[in-house]
């Protein structure tokens, strides 16, 4: 049912809100196995891009397919992480109860967990390396541990498509090298999309780039040209034309 | 205070302490981590309305608290969510049409209100046999069903884009979350008054916080402390003749400052061992 192995694909979305024009025409394809980062700065329409792959949005124009299905009914398939930044520190919850309310849309009329999901839990807590944590509660964690915590929460639904809103925005720098090792260790078993502002941090570790400022500039690779980047980011920048992996950007003033 | 029992209002007072704080702990908890005083406020203010209506319809006010409450905790949460005005903007707006239509009401009434100032400032000590059963029964509705939809609204209240993405609905959690806060501010009406309610509601549950870092905890710990600081309200007020609502919201006021000193001492000597 996934036609060669497409698992999201987005054709000629348009997106406005109050007359504004968030997404102009869009044209998406993600395909299994795709490890994707999405980059813009700050109102560039990544979350919206997010919203409509998750269905809380709906465009103006155009179509937009999950798993060959309508966004809505392909949310069982997906594992969202959302952005953190605004977090409650006093929230009395542990950690365990966080993994666990990842399972609430299997629960019945009861509304109440099974064994099952407890296993499920188990295993994605072990998966992170945050199992040790459990009874901790989940303010009185670092960032970069949190961040492991939602991405488990986020696996209980044993996910085709994990897609994650800026994950290490809350992180110490140290610290989100382990979450982008964890997500290198993820990415074998499902496609992954990430958002971010972070460029530097995100091209060392995807396979593919898609630069996002309303429009979107996106070659089914991990290559992007310095017009590109002066294209999304409205400012000349210089690309270190060997390899990502490092710095792609140099220092430059915005206009 | 032993004798004071053999008295009916005391031991009606009483009782209506522990329903009061049962239904205190259980909705308090949502109204602190979900940051809703303002919305609970906004209700529980705008409830004066259904009072007003109830002297001008000639009926026991607090059935026309209860469907007046409700229509405006649905509309508060209506217009917050889907105008583009600012959420405390919104309350405001309720909070003071829905005091200003009691008060027109009440000026068109006829004769003398009676009982005005227990509305709005709470008399424990006249609670009736009738009002224990209303709000036996408004305590067993919001338990079961907070029981019921426990998962769901502990994943609505920590991480709201979450539950929306993982299908809970957040949408039907959020207006019966506001409704399960107008039931209760119709309960508490008796007990402390509608412009004191709100302190009732989130100050066992300010004092419980500092103690655990579960949920359920809290809220068992919020109701604990919410009999006992409520019990002990009506015992000083009886014992120095003070207005009991405001009395019990003044023990729990000194209940928290104490309990805010009490945890704050403990931090500083683990400070200057270490």
């Amino acid at each position: 049912m996934t036609q060669n192995n497409k698992i999201i694909e987005l054709k000629n979305i348009w997106v406005s809100f109050e007359e504004q024009v968030v997404l102009e025409d869009i044209n998406l394809t993600i395909r299994k196995e795709d490890f994707l980062g999405i980059i813009g700065p700050n109102g560039a329409g990544k979350t919206t891009l997010l919203k409509l792959i998750l269905g809380l949005i709906k465009p103006n124009r155009g179509e937009v397919l999950v798993l060959g299905r309508q966004p809505k009914d392909a949310r069982k398939f997906i594992g969202y992480v959302p952005q953190t930044t605004v977090f409650d520190k006093e929230f009395p919850i542990s950690v365990w109860e966080v993994v666990l309310l990842g399972r609430l849309n299997q629960v019945g009329w009861l509304r109440r967990f099974n064994s099952e999901d407890r296993k499920f839990a188990e295993e994605a807590l072990k998966t992170v390396g945050m199992w040790h944590l459990k009874d901790r509660q989940i303010g009185q964690l670092s960032g970069g541990q949190r961040q492991r915590v939602f991405i488990a929460r986020a696996l209980t639904q044993n996910p085709k498509l994990l897609i994650l809103d800026e994950p290490t925005a809350s992180v110490d720098k140290p610290m989100q090298v382990g979450v982008y090792d964890l997500l290198e260790k993820l990415k074998k078993e499902m496609t992954i999309i990430l958002v971010s502002h972070d460029i530097g941090a995100v091209a060392s570790f995807v396979n593919k780039i898609a630069c996002l400022n309303r429009k979107l500039f996106y070659h089914d690779s991990k290559e992007i040209t310095a017009e590109h980047l002066e294209a999304v980011y409205e400012c000349p920048v210089d690309l270190i034309a060997h390899g990502v992996p490092h710095r792609i950007l140099k220092e430059h003033k915005h206009p | 205070m032993i004798e004071a029992l053999q008295f009916e209002f005391m031991r009606n007072a009483f009782i209506a302490a522990v329903l009061a704080s049962i239904c205190c702990g259980v909705i308090g908890v949502y109204i602190v981590f979900k940051r809703m005083l303002g919305l609970s406020g906004g209700i529980a203010h705008a409830a004066f309305g259904g009072i007003g209506l109830g002297y001008f319809l000639g009926v026991n006010p607090l059935w026309t608290v209860l469907p007046f409450s409700i229509a405006s905790a649905l509309g508060i949460g209506f217009v917050s969510r889907r105008s583009r005005l600012p959420e405390d903007t919104t309350i405001g707006i309720f909070w003071s049409i829905g005091m200003a239509l009691g008060i027109i009401l009440i000026k068109l009434t006829p004769g003398y209100a009676p009982d005005l100032f227990g509305y709005l400032f709470g008399n424990i000590l006249t609670v009736s046999m009738a009002d224990i059963w209303l709000m036996l029964v408004l305590d067993i509705l919001i338990v079961l069903i907070v029981v019921w939809l426990y998962n769901d609204l502990l994943s609505f209240s920590f991480d709201e884009d979450f539950a929306r993405v993982s299908g809970v609905s957040v949408n039907f959690l959020y207006y019966a979350l506001l409704c399960l806060v107008a039931l209760s501010v119709v309960m508490l009406i008796k007990v402390v008054g509608m412009i004191l309610v709100i302190a009732l509601m989130t100050l066992p549950v300010a004092i419980a916080k500092q103690y655990t870092h579960s949920f359920k905890k809290t809220i068992y710990l919020s109701i604990v402390f919410g009999i006992v600081f409520t019990a002990g309200g009506i015992w000083v007020s009886y014992a120095y003749n003070l207005a009991t609502g405001a009395t019990i919201i003044l023990t729990l006021g000194f209940a928290f400052l104490l309990s805010s000193i009490y945890k704050s001492i403990p931090r500083q000597f683990s400070k200057t061992n270490r």
